[in-house]
């Protein structure tokens, strides 16, 4: 878009059928897609679907076999250095120069990145407050948490302040608290407008932070829209609910698709304590379909629960073999 | 060319502290004041570089000066597989640097601190050195330059060509340990080449490691100046292939 003479790219991040093959393995199947300024895209997919793969083509890490990617109007291929010097990674491996202390690792990332003197001093002292890192400041990274270590590894990515910035699942290893205070810091330093490209398999994370995802299958993008669109998309098909029933194995559960009220049941891979989720045309006559059938069979209804439908859910619909009347 | 000396100074922060150099100095100075007095009451003399004799302590510092070069060179490779142990090799490379920039600043990381601890070694040597007629000359001191720099050169590109050939840190630090071996043996460190016998003075006349001795000894004792061109040619010829095999070596193998 040209304004009175100044080019807006509003087509942050473009990528165009990118194909990628590891030897006869295919890793991305005609990948394309846009992420636009200023939001955070979620780059959903079970492990080994191709998000990691996606996010070293961008960041120029590798190359792809075909198809071609733009970062902030600059292609990946021949104008390398041009995307490197206003990108932010966060990788999934932590990494940090367990030589130097925490200070240090942030400063020396920030020497690395170009960031003057005057400037960078100012810049490191204000990150290790906002990521909490005062008082481990004179620490080596091998001394500390894995979650602090994350958080050394997330505050550098902002010393050289960055227009886009790609997460390769970042909460990788923390525990609940560690990851939410991650996302915590995500968040509020995306506020200020960054583009964030996120990859995960965790989709409450998605949920919490991303503005639009993409869920990617076998190297294809088999999904894509805002979280809010597609939740309401979602239920429209139908509501979900989540059954435990006493004495009741797989196959009892997988029968449950002949009720004419069910669309589909997702049966956990291990069924254990966990509940079945069943995609129903309306809850209510399926709450009677089933106290029916389970009475019948001397069997017991032990939960029932009708949930908002996640993106977790739509996730596993979509990744996961279902047992589907319709859907 | 600028970030490749940003690279630089992270690789001087990680290898050039005062335990590293202070435990790299331990070595040397055990081969030049301890082995290098005893062997000195078996071997008075040697001859080098076409004429001159120095006692055999003398001759032993200024081999052992350019051993250490060697040594500290190894670093390339060295800090290589640290890059990529703790994550930081794909993390600098989405940085703004170029492949080949990492590549050359890691030889010229490893060149430095060759450089550095070489000259350690050759001040503390010095008092032997000036004893057996050392010479400070401006052309002297260029060959010395010459030699520090471009045997530092070879060896940090060599190590950093074995470094991404291998698959593992063990298999890394196990071929270095087996390779430096001939390298000195087959070398003019311990001896002058003319006490050799004639297989081994053909290997020699191959190895990096005599030309930049027998450069350094020329610049150090001011003799010998007959085929120093020609050494210094091969010395820089052999550094200069090193460099491209580690640049090809590091394309073909290095998989992200």
């Amino acid at each position: 878009m040209d304004i009175g003479g100044i080019l807006v790219v509003l087509e942050v991040i473009k990528a165009e059928e990118l194909v990628k093959y590891y030897g006869d393995t295919l890793a991305l199947n005609n990948v394309s897609f846009s992420v636009y300024r200023g939001e955070v895209f979620g780059f959903l997919g079970p492990n080994g679907a191709g998000k990691t793969t996606t996010v070293k083509i961008l960041t120029t890490l590798i190359r792809p076999n075909r198809g071609s990617a733009y970062v902030l109007g600059f292609d990946v291929l021949s104008e390398g250095n041009e995307v490197r010097k206003r990108i932010g990674m966060v990788q999934q491996q932590l990494s940090f120069d367990h030589f130097l202390s925490v200070e240090e690792n942030i400063e020396m990332y920030g020497i690395l990145r170009g960031v003057p003197k005057r400037e960078r001093k100012g810049k490191v002292e204000e990150l290790l407050d906002e990521f909490g890192l005062v008082d481990v400041r004179k620490k080596h990274p091998l001394e500390l948490s894995i979650g602090q270590r994350r958080r050394i590894q997330v505050a550098r990515e902002f010393i050289h302040n960055p227009e886009v910035l790609f997460l390769d699942e970042p909460t990788i290893g923390l525990d609940p608290y560690a990851r939410r205070k991650t996302l915590e810091l995500i968040k509020d330093k995306v506020m200020g407008g960054l583009t964030v490209f996120f990859t995960t398999h965790l989709l409450e994370e998605a949920e919490y932070l991303c503005d639009r995802v993409a869920l990617i299958k076998r190297g294809r993008i088999v999904l894509l829209d805002r979280v809010k669109e597609l939740k309401e998309q979602f239920s429209k098909r139908g509501e979900l609910v989540e059954v435990i029933i006493n004495g009741a194995d797989k196959a009892y559960y997988n029968n449950l698709q002949k009720l004419p009220s069910v669309i589909a049941v997702f049966t956990p891979q291990d069924l254990g304590d966990e509940p079945v989720s069943l995609c129903v045309r309306n809850a209510e006559d399926v709450l009677s379909e089933i106290l029916d059938l389970v009475t019948r069979d001397g069997k017991r209804l032990k939960i029932f629960n009708i949930k908002e439908i996640t993106l977790e859910d739509i996730f596993i619909q979509i990744t996961t073999k279902s047992n589907s009347n319709s859907v | 060319m600028i970030s490749v000396f940003r690279l630089v100074n992270r690789d001087m922060k990680m290898m050039l502290t005062r335990g590293n150099l202070g435990l790299q100095l331990i070595s040397p100075l055990m081969y030049i004041f301890v082995v290098g007095f005893i062997y000195s009451s078996i071997i008075e003399e040697v001859e080098i570089n076409g004429g001159k004799e120095i006692s055999y302590t003398a001759f032993l510092a200024s081999g052992i000066i350019v051993m250490q070069i060697m040594f500290s060179s190894m670093s390339a490779g060295v800090m290589f597989w640290a890059d990529r142990r703790y994550g930081m090799f794909e993390q600098i490379l989405t940085c703004p640097f170029e492949r080949f920039e990492y590549i050359l600043s890691k030889i010229l990381s490893a060149m430095f601190q060759g450089i550095i601890s070489g000259l350690v070694v050759l001040i503390i040597s010095s008092p032997i050195l000036v004893g057996e007629g050392l010479e400070i000359s401006v052309l002297g001191t260029l060959y010395v330059i010459f030699g520090f720099v471009f045997g530092a050169f070879f060896f940090g590109a060599l190590t950093l060509t074995i470094s991404v050939l291998v698959k593992s840190n063990e298999t890394f630090n196990m071929l270095i340990g087996v390779m430096f071996m001939p390298f000195i043996a087959f070398s003019t460190i311990f001896y002058p080449i003319s006490q050799a016998p004639s297989l081994l003075k053909i290997i020699a006349y191959i190895n990096p490691l005599t030309y930049a001795s027998d450069i350094l000894r020329t610049g150090l004792f001011g003799l010998g100046t007959e085929k120093l061109l020609y050494k210094m040619f091969l010395l820089f010829g052999e550094s200069l292939i090193m460099f491209y095999i580690a640049v090809i070596g590091y394309k073909k193998h290095v998989e992200i």
